[in-house]
């Protein structure tokens, strides 16, 4: 099951083994607001409506519970929380659920008779899933969901998030998360923390810090006045993106470490030219499946330009701290001292064999290509699965008379987030960054394919071309995110954040769209309606 | 923004006209758009792009319907090139919508097929034969050069063997709008090609899978066809039951006439094993071996046999479809095979509620597809791969087809004259059709007889006839003819000392030969060694699929080396030898294990050499 991702465009060499599973007799379920190039390779397409994932979700679970395709015996062996998770349910049936989806109470019905009746299910998600207000509650949904088939901790089964870069998992590994230390220690862990502190020789903070959503917040208020970013291009990216300007532009000093002159780095007071990180550095990084793999320095990069770990090592000299031979092997020695789950990833090892999968606690392990699998020892290693009980709440930035129509983004095959790296290269089928709209909508707002139309949400307007499109629905409309020089979409979207994650709603913006002619021309960086 | 847009689109048909050399249409013609229509609704099957926006939010596919889909690839394409005449950049774009597909995907398997011109070859018109014999011993066909010079594809104005040897010269010719159509000896008034039978005394006989042609000439209706014996084969199948129909045919010791010889009982056996269904029984009429025209003769004038022995199949191994695959370039044996079909539906022998001779039977159904114009669609399963919608590059083998063919299905495939043998031995029983031959290569079978003999055509022997009685009964002159080509451009050059070799399956095997399709091909002593080499040269270099690198590539170096002449020297003996055992060893299907037999036997007999050169 691909739950809110275009795999197709937006992970074409992971689709590409999806391809083989389907060419070797799986079936593909593509749940998605848009009949997206993936969705044309499915055994069905549910096109829910845009930020209903849990109302869906949940219907599903109640139909799954009420015909009893539920695995008992794994549910009751390994999980908690069952029963008051079924009478939360109480208020999700199909039929209640169907106006608020899009579709009727039978179509949610068959789409749960063919989950219930995978013998192995994956599901995979994307920022479909995670980039709304309620983005941790979706995944929660959809663990529910795995949990009740037992779709766990089995080879062919599981939960799939998939990873937008090479290293996204490698990053939150290695503790660049505002509430982590490496290894996903909490960092007001009492017992964990100091053998941090003992390893560093010095103190760490136990209170999280800020995400970046709150950063930007800082930065607004004042309370922020120096950022650093690493690989990063906010300029470009943030929702609400004229407030997100407006925060780095209060900023006393930024500092920019990139391999691109990038929208950020163009407003930095400092811009450090960093060595990619794929052919230029050693490392490693760590893929979805928690596979760390070596990375190496096979060509010399720009005159001038120096790895991140150079750089972060050289600020730290000239702030008095002399961390000498920090090689990245040492370090990452140093990390398998601590962390128990990388403990047996010796450089050597990961060399020999293509890359471990952690935990790997010791020398002798073959690493773990199965996380959960401890949910079927009998009995369970570790703290049971819990079910969640979560609510589905319509997106934030509400639709209403002013602002009907709900926008959504997304990624294009040929293009990669900001532009930043593909915007220079030629692409015959690139597209461009028209909105979608569907004809019929297209008809009772009177504009045509490839008229110019006014898009404006509660904080900007932007003029962009529509594009009859039916593989949207009607009332719901989508354009992509990598053309901020012709159309800067992530001025329309809120920066309103998930309070759970600190991630945006980028994927549920409500919109007006009127032809150009009859509205007023934007006004600059104006935020239109507050 | 807009000017953006706007410039884009127009930008990339300016693109697209300068790659193709030709003005390109933003949307697919109103004709080519209603062809490719018309394909998907008379195979019932509907479009991954139905009429109209989109509003439902569920939509529900499956892979057997995107395989469904996906295999009227080919015939889409045929129907594009009929209207237009070229399967043009905006209907391959909208033929890849209806089908679901990728642009990409459907423009890897229309360059995949000579008879799908796209942009690039879009002015043919006419397709001369190049092959040795309308070209080397008629003098009829293209140069050799005029090929090499338009580089691959068989060269502007040239076609591989079009199947009419006997005729020579001949011509496939496409006018927009209409179909292929082959003319036949276009250089002078053609007679239909001549059929004889011969019982192992070189005395005329009745036939056996030609008895119909030749007692009517050729049979065009099913009452006809009754009349004349037909029908008897399937009804007593019908009443002996699979299990004992499987029985007679193995006691019969029936083998495929296809090139391969397999016992056909045991193809039989393998699919009638799997029990699932659905299974499948595919007809390979994709009869293309240089000097090869025997299938042609049955598709076009005893259709109804080549479908009876099908349904014989279908009957033994307990499947539910038959799809007959014709080469493109027979016109005239599709519609009759497509008639016939039609003809055994309107009886109620074919179709979901069947009944033959008061027994009612499983539902069966049969249609044709036509290929492509690729001389590895013969291959059985670069057929498949052919029929599914895919470029038709063989399969590795094992898998077999009995196990995983058609669309990963049990599948079982003959060539057309094995199915009207088993007709035969169906309707008269194994111990009739046991008295010709010898007892280790029983029955009958056709030779395909052109090049230097009087009367070129096809004719029937009991197995274990001498080469010299099928050479002299076609009017060959011994002292005429240095040499002949047995088996077609994948068989073997033989010398006149070798004539008395027995043409039977454990004669030709002791010899180190093959009888292949039954292709016999006479040349005289005034022939251009050369020109033949180079021909033959070509032809696997065209053909060659690609999928194998020795194939791919060794085609094309054995291809230079004639073409620019043979030197003789021992460099480029050896290096011949190389390239050909390369190709034989590490090739997957049959065309790159033999595309170098008939020129090494040529070295061999000293007919080519640098003498002179």
């Amino acid at each position: 099951v691909l739950w809110g991702s275009n795999a197709r465009a937006a992970h074409p060499i992971f689709f590409h083994h999806v391809l083989k599973g389907i060419t070797n007799g799986a079936r593909l379920i593509v749940i998605d607001p848009r009949r997206t190039e993936s969705a044309e390779f499915a055994d069905r397409w549910l096109g829910l409506s845009i930020g209903s994932d849990i109302a869906l979700v949940n219907a599903v679970c109640h139909e799954l519970v009420a015909t009893g395709r539920v695995d008992t015996e794994f549910i009751e062996h390994a999980t908690s929380g069952f029963e008051a998770f079924v009478a939360h349910l109480d208020a999700y049936s199909p039929e209640v659920m169907a106006p608020v989806v899009g579709v009727s109470a039978s179509a949610i019905r068959e789409l749960a008779a063919e989950i219930g009746s995978a013998r192995k299910l994956q599901l995979c998600w994307t920022l479909g899933i995670t980039e709304h207000h309620s983005g941790v509650d979706n995944v929660l949904s959809l663990i529910n969901l795995a949990l009740l088939g037992g779709h766990v901790g089995r080879l062919g089964a599981g939960l799939v998030p998939l990873r937008g870069q090479n290293n996204v998992q490698g990053g939150g590994d290695m503790g660049a998360l505002p509430n982590r230390l490496p290894a996903f220690t909490a960092i007001d862990d009492p017992v964990e923390r100091p053998r941090w502190e003992a390893l560093w020789e010095a103190p760490v903070s136990p209170v999280p810090g800020s995400h970046l959503s709150e950063m930007f917040e800082a930065m607004t208020e004042g309370s922020l006045d120096t950022l650093w970013v690493i690989g990063e291009n906010p300029a470009s990216s943030e929702a609400d993106a004229d407030q997100g300007r407006a925060a780095l532009a209060n900023l006393d000093t930024l500092v920019v470490s990139d391999i691109y002159l990038t929208a950020t780095a163009e407003i930095a007071d400092v811009v450090l030219p960093a060595l990619a990180g794929w052919a230029e550095t050693e490392g490693t990084v760590t893929s979805s499946e928690r596979r760390v793999q070596r990375v190496r320095a096979v060509v010399e990069g720009p005159a001038g330009a120096r790895s991140d770990l150079d750089i972060i090592c050289e600020v730290a000299q000239r702030m008095g701290h002399l961390w000498l031979n920090r090689t990245p092997e040492s370090l990452w020695d140093e990390l398998r001292s601590v962390s128990s789950m990388h403990g047996g990833m010796s450089y050597e090892r990961l060399e020999a064999n293509d890359g471990l999968q952690w935990p790997c606690p010791h020398l002798d392990h073959p690493g773990s290509p199965i996380l959960h699998d401890r949910l079927w020892d009998r009995p369970v290693t570790g703290p049971r699965a819990g079910f969640t009980m979560v609510d589905w709440r319509p997106p934030r930035d509400a639709l209403d008379d002013r602002f009907p129509i709900r926008l959504t983004t997304g990624r294009r095959l040929d293009s990669y987030n900001t532009g930043v790296q593909t915007a220079a290269m030629a692409s015959p089928i690139r597209g461009g960054s028209e909105l979608d709209v569907h004809p019929q909508d297209l008809k009772t707002l009177g504009l045509a394919d490839g008229d110019r139309a006014l898009v404006s949400s509660r904080r900007a307007s932007v003029e962009m071309v529509v594009r009859s499109s039916d593989s949207v629905s009607p009332g719901e409309v989508f354009t992509t995110f990598h053309f901020q020089d012709s159309v800067d979409v992530n001025r329309l979207i809120s920066a309103d954040w998930d309070p759970k994650s600190g991630t945006a709603e980028f994927k549920a913006t409500a919109v007006r769209i009127e032809p150009t002619s009859r509205a007023d021309a934007p006004s600059g960086g104006g935020h239109g309606e507050g | 923004v807009e000017a953006t847009v706007r410039a884009d689109r127009s930008e990339r048909l300016a693109v697209g006209a300068a790659t193709f050399g030709v003005e390109l249409a933003e949307a697919a013609s109103a004709a080519e758009r209603s062809a490719v229509d018309a394909v998907l609704s008379n195979h019932g099957v509907t479009p991954a792009r139905r009429p109209g926006p989109r509003t439902d939010r569920v939509e529900i596919s499956s892979a057997s319907i995107r395989a469904e889909r996906r295999s009227l690839l080919l015939p889409g394409l045929h129907s594009l090139v009929d209207v237009a005449g070229w399967a043009s950049p905006a209907g391959l774009s909208y033929l890849a919508e209806q089908l679901g597909l990728r642009p990409a995907e459907v423009w890897g398997v229309a360059t995949f097929y000579d008879l799908v011109p796209t942009a690039a070859d879009k002015e043919y018109t006419e397709r001369r034969c190049g092959d040795v014999i309308c070209g080397s011993i008629s003098g009829t066909g293209p140069d050799v050069g005029d090929s090499a010079a338009a580089g691959g594809a068989g060269g502007a104005g040239s076609s591989s063997c079009l199947g009419q040897c006997d005729a020579g010269a001949a011509v496939l010719q496409k006018v927009p709008g209409t179909p292929y159509a082959v003319q036949r000896g276009a250089s002078g008034s053609a007679a239909p090609t001549r059929c004889g039978a011969f019982d192992a005394q070189s005395a005329p006989a009745v036939g056996r899978v030609l008895a119909r042609v030749l007692a009517l000439g050729s049979v065009t209706s099913f009452d006809d066809y009754l009349g004349a014996g037909g029908g008897a084969g399937l009804v007593a199948a019908v009443h002996r039951g699979a299990e004992a129909t499987i029985a007679e045919i193995e006691a019969a010791g029936l083998r495929g006439r296809g090139g391969a010889a397999f016992p056909t009982a045991a193809k039989l056996r393998g699919v009638r094993a799997h029990v699932s269904s659905p299974k499948y029984v595919v007809v390979n009429g994709d009869e293309s071996e240089p000097g090869t025209f025997k299938d042609r003769i049955l598709m076009e004038r005893d259709p109804y046999a080549v479908i009876e022995g099908a349904m014989i199949s279908a009957l033994a191994v307990g499947a539910e479809r038959v799809i007959v695959y014709v080469r493109g370039e027979y016109p005239d044996a599709i519609e009759a095979i497509r008639r016939s079909i039609a003809e055994f539906a309107a009886r109620g022998w074919i179709g979901p509620n069947r009944t033959v001779d008061g027994a009612a039977l499983e539902p069966l159904q049969i249609e044709v597809r036509a290929g492509g114009g690729a001389y590895i669609c013969g291959e059985e399963t670069a057929l498949l791969n052919s029929i599914e919608g895919h470029r038709g590059e063989p399969r590795a083998k094992p898998p077999f087809p009995s196990d995983h063919g058609l669309f990963g299905r049990p599948t079982l495939i003959n060539n057309v004259e094995t199915l009207c043998h088993q007709v035969e031995i169906s309707a008269e029983g194994a111990e009739v059709w046991r008295s010709h031959g010898t007892p280790q290569s029983p029955g009958t079978r056709l030779f395909s007889v052109s090049g230097k003999v009087e009367h070129p055509g096809v004719y029937e022997w009991p197995m274990g006839v001498s080469l010299e009685q099928v050479i002299r009964a076609a009017g060959g002159r011994v002292a005429e003819i240095s040499a002949v080509l047995l088996g077609g451009a994948a068989g073997t050059f033989l010398a006149p000392e070798r004539f008395g070799l027995p043409m039977s399956f454990e004669g030709t095997r002791e010899a180190g030969v093959s009888m292949g399709s039954g292709a016999v091909i006479a040349f005289g002593h005034s022939t251009d060694w050369a020109d033949v080499a180079a021909r033959i040269s070509r032809f696997f270099a065209h053909e060659s699929c690609g999928t194998c690198v020795p194939c791919r590539g060794g085609t094309h170096q054995i291809e230079k080396m004639f073409q620019r002449g043979w030197t003789g020297g021992r460099d480029q003996a050896e290096r011949f030898d190389h390239v050909a055992r390369a190709m034989t060893d590490a090739s997957i299907c049959g065309l790159g294990q033999s595309a170098s037999l008939a020129l090494g036997s040529m070295l061999e007999l000293g007919l080519i050499s640098g003498e002179g050169q």
